[in-house]
C-alpha cells in the first residue's frame, strides 16, 4: 500500500468507519511506515485538541416558557401566514402545470386551417387585382372586368 | 397513563397535548441546544434555534413517521435550522469582528495565573474562528462525529446525503483542520 492510499484512510480509521480489509492493510502499512504512523499520532491528538473548544453552556431555565410564548403567538397567525410554505408550494406546481398547458398547446398548434389562409400572389398580380376592382368600382366597362379572369386561382 | 415513549409523545404532540412536547423537550432540548451552539458558537442563537425546533416540533408532529428514530428527525430539523440561520450568525459574526461569544465564559485574566488563562482564552477563540471558517456542512458533519459522537450512517441520514459523502466532508474538515494545528 502506498503512503497516499493510507493516508486517506487515517481518519475513517479513527472513527472505526473503514471495512475489516481495509483495516488490516492499513495496521499493516502503518507497522512498516514510520511517517504515516507519525501522522496518525498527530491527527489523534488533532482530533483531540478539539475539545479545546470548550465546553457547551448549560440550556437556558427559561426556554420553555420562550417556547410555549413562541407557540401562542403562532396560533395567533393568520392561516395563510401560518402555512406559507404549502401555499407558496401550491402555486409553484399551479404555476407549473399552467405552463405545461401553455407549451403544450402552443407545440401542438399547426397553424390556422388551411381554407382560411389567403393564396400566395406575386405584387404583379396584386396590381392587377386592385386594377380590376378600380375599374369596376368606376364602371369603366366590359373589358375591364375581363381582367380578373387572368388573375389565377 | 402517561405516555413514555418518545413515538407515544410525538402522537399526543400531534393531537396538540402540550404535556407531551414538555415531556419531549425535557428528554431532548439538551442535544438541540448543544448542536446548534457548537455549530454558531452564539449562545443567542443556539437559543432562537432551539426555541424555534420545538415550534416546529408541535406544527409539524403529524408528519412524523414512527419508522424514523426521533432523535434522528430531531437532528434533521435542527441541522436545517442551523444552515438556514448562517446568514444571521454571518452577519453578527462580521459585526462583532468574527469574535464569538466565549469570553464572557472564560474567567477574567486577574483572577489567576492570568498569562495562562489569557493564553487559554486565546486559543478556544481561534479554534473557534477556524471552525468558523469551515464550509457549513464540513462544519456540521465536524460537530456531529466529534461532539455527538454519531457514525457516518447516522450523520448521512441527519444531512440527508450518502456515507461516502460524509467520509469526504470529514475528511476535508479535518484537512482545513489540521493546517490550523500546523499553524
Amino acid at each position: 500500500m502506498r503512503c497516499f492510499r493510507a493516508r486517506s484512510w487515517l481518519f475513517a480509521y479513527l472513527d472505526g468507519e473503514l471495512s475489516e480489509r481495509r483495516r488490516a492493510a492499513l495496521e499493516d502499512h502503518l507497522m512498516r511506515c514510520s511517517r504515516c504512523s507519525a501522522e496518525l499520532c498527530s491527527s489523534k491528538k488533532q482530533w483531540a485538541g478539539l475539545a479545546n473548544v470548550g465546553p457547551a453552556p448549560s440550556i437556558p431555565s427559561d426556554l420553555w416558557g420562550h417556547v410555549i410564548q413562541a407557540l401562542n403567538e403562532a396560533e395567533r397567525l393568520p392561516w395563510y401566514r401560518l402555512h406559507r410554505v404549502q401555499i407558496f408550494r401550491a402555486a409553484c406546481v399551479t404555476a407549473c402545470v399552467a405552463l405545461g398547458f401553455v407549451s403544450g398547446a402552443l407545440l401542438s398548434w399547426r397553424g390556422p386551417p388551411a381554407d382560411s389562409v389567403r393564396p400566395e400572389i406575386s405584387v404583379s398580380e396584386e396590381m392587377l387585382v386592385a386594377e380590376a376592382f378600380d375599374a369596376t368600382a368606376f364602371g369603366l366597362g366590359q373589358e375591364k372586368e375581363g381582367l380578373l379572369r387572368c388573375i389565377p386561382k | 397513563m402517561e405516555p413514555t415513549d418518545d413515538k407515544q409523545l410525538m402522537r399526543s404532540v400531534a393531537a396538540g397535548d402540550r404535556q407531551a412536547l414538555k415531556a419531549l423537550y425535557e428528554r431532548h432540548a439538551d442535544f438541540v441546544f448543544r448542536t446548534a451552539y457548537r455549530f454558531l458558537f452564539d449562545q443567542e442563537d443556539a437559543r432562537d434555534i432551539t426555541q424555534s425546533v420545538f415550534v416546529t416540533v408541535m406544527q409539524t408532529a403529524h408528519r412524523y413517521k414512527p419508522e424514523a428514530k426521533l432523535t434522528t428527525w430531531l437532528y434533521r430539523v435542527v441541522v436545517n435550522r442551523c444552515l438556514n440561520h448562517r446568514s444571521k450568525a454571518n452577519h453578527r459574526l462580521r459585526g462583532s469582528q468574527n469574535e464569538p461569544d466565549h469570553l464572557e465564559r472564560v474567567p477574567a485574566p486577574e483572577e489567576n495565573q492570568p498569562d495562562r488563562l489569557m493564553e487559554r482564552a486565546e486559543q478556544m477563540a481561534r479554534l473557534r474562528n477556524a471552525l468558523l471558517q469551515l464550509p457549513e456542512r464540513q462544519r456540521m458533519a465536524l460537530v456531529l462525529k466529534r461532539f455527538e459522537e454519531m457514525s457516518y450512517e447516522e450523520i448521512a441520514e441527519v444531512l440527508g446525503c450518502s456515507k461516502s459523502s460524509v467520509e469526504s466532508l470529514l475528511f476535508r474538515a479535518r484537512q482545513s483542520m489540521k493546517k490550523f494545528f500546523c499553524e
